[in-house]
């Protein structure tokens, strides 16, 4: 019969306090102090709760990280088109802090900037009264929020938007529209479109010139609201910098209103409605990560959660997704992946 | 029994830890109703929780009835927003 240190080519420690676990997956020691056997293990992503929004809302926009991140602007309650706000929050990790308000009320605006101090809100839903449909565009430095040049055209329906507040880009928006608009910090410039018009469809990106639209919503032809291809769709384009390109990698299940975080090289893309075109269409916890390449099913949210706001920052490690519906939820949910744990031994 | 059900008010950070999730099915719904996979693990989140233990006919009336208010406000919402959502229907929970 081998020995331990014959067969991991160590001999068991004996330590009284935990190791760092990331340097000791698979490895098995003794801790004096609890008198137990202990292992380092590395998991699959999960999802764990975060820290509850002291406002809760929907169709909110986020940016930063998930130890470091922004939630912004929303609809508190109450359906289309009232309960826009301008309330802002400020996440450190464990708890959310009320920061400095916005200055006009919005929703379902495009979310851009990559970290809790650089962040910017373009368009939306407006408060009455009309025009509703709002092309106003407000930047976050880390103390005030600044008003800058509108958007081309003033639209809704937006779900993040990808590049900092000195480049950046919003793109798909309602009802199903394909238009791209770029920024420089303060003028707003349409772009080509996208290949598929749509509305709802999560939007990330690190730059201005390296973004991912993904899923959302083509208006089928026969609606009342606008030509388009139907479906909730899981294709995902990438930009270049002048132009969308459709790539084979699709979502494993077509989604609107979901949270997307990350690059176009790393991302992660949890909850929204799913289901059409074979109705009733159905909320989703699920989520998948994405390589640069593909996307592949991970591990679910614990809530069916849609039209929440996320960090940005992350890639497909590490995320957080906020507030939401249905109703207007305050809690939130981090990803993390791979998550690494202390197990003890037991005999059972 | 695969599942067993409670009500629990979600409080925020560590109300359910990763460790939990990858010790248990979890799985929220509306009006604070939680499935959870019915082993010591689960069992144990429950009164860590300090979650109100249901029978599984309870729960689902409590999200039946979260998911009637819900239909209430669908039917009263604008022709735009019914045409990107159908209108909520009850589910059978897990």
């Amino acid at each position: 019969m081998g020995t331990y240190k014959g067969i991991q080519g160590y001999t068991i420690q004996t330590l009284g306090s935990d190791p760092t676990v990331e340097e000791n997956i698979g490895r098995l020691w003794y801790n004096t102090t609890s008198n137990t056997w202990k292992f380092g293990q590395q998991l699959a992503g999960s999802w764990a709760s975060g820290g509850n929004l002291t406002t809760a809302r929907k169709s909110l926009g986020g940016s930063g990280t998930q130890t470091a991140a922004l939630a912004f602007f929303g609809s508190q309650p109450g359906y289309y088109p009232s309960g826009a706000v301008k309330a802002v929050e400020e996440y450190d990790g464990t708890s959310w802090t009320n920061g400095t308000y916005a200055n006009s009320e919005r929703y379902q605006g495009g979310a851009f900037g990559q970290t809790q101090s650089d962040a910017a809100y373009a368009g939306g839903y407006s408060a009455p009264p009309p025009p509703l449909q709002s092309g106003k565009t407000e930047k976050w430095n880390g103390s005030t929020w600044t008003e800058s040049g509108d958007l081309q055209s003033g639209r809704q329906g937006f779900f993040g938007g990808a590049g900092t507040t000195s480049a950046g880009l919003v793109a798909g928006s309602g009802p199903a529209n394909g238009a791209t608009e770029t920024f420089d910090g303060s003028t707003w410039t349409e772009v080509a479109d996208l290949v598929t018009a749509r509305q709802y469809a999560p939007v990330t990106g690190a730059t201005s010139t390296a973004a991912m639209c993904v899923g959302g919503y083509g208006i089928p032809a026969d609606s009342p609201y606008s030509n388009g291809p139907g479906s909730r769709v899981g294709l995902t384009e990438i930009w270049n910098g002048s132009s969308w390109t459709n790539v084979s990698g699709t979502l494993n299940l077509g989604r609107i209103e979901a949270g997307i975080s990350g690059s176009t090289s790393a991302a992660v893309i949890a909850g929204g409605n799913t289901g059409d075109p074979a109705p009733p269409t159905v909320d989703t916890a699920t989520s998948e990560t994405w390589d640069g390449t593909s996307w592949t099913t991970v591990g679910s949210m614990a809530d069916a959660t849609v039209s929440m706001g996320t960090s940005r920052s992350g890639g497909s490690s590490s995320a957080v997704m906020f507030g939401g519906a249905p109703g207007n939820l305050a809690t939130s949910e981090e990803f993390t992946d791979p998550v690494y744990a202390i197990k003890t031994v037991t005999t059972s | 029994m695969a599942n067993t059900y409670c009500t629990a008010t979600n409080w925020g950070k560590g109300f359910f830890t990763h460790d939990d999730r990858h010790n248990f099915y979890l799985s929220g719904h509306a009006g604070d109703v939680w499935v959870v996979g019915n082993n010591a693990a689960g069992v144990s989140w429950i009164n860590r929780v300090e979650g109100t233990a249901k029978a599984k006919a309870d729960a689902q009336t409590i999200v039946d009835g979260k998911i009637e208010e819900a239909q209430v406000a669908w039917d009263a919402s604008s022709d735009y927003e019914k045409s990107l959502h159908d209108r909520p229907e009850k589910y059978i929970l897990p």
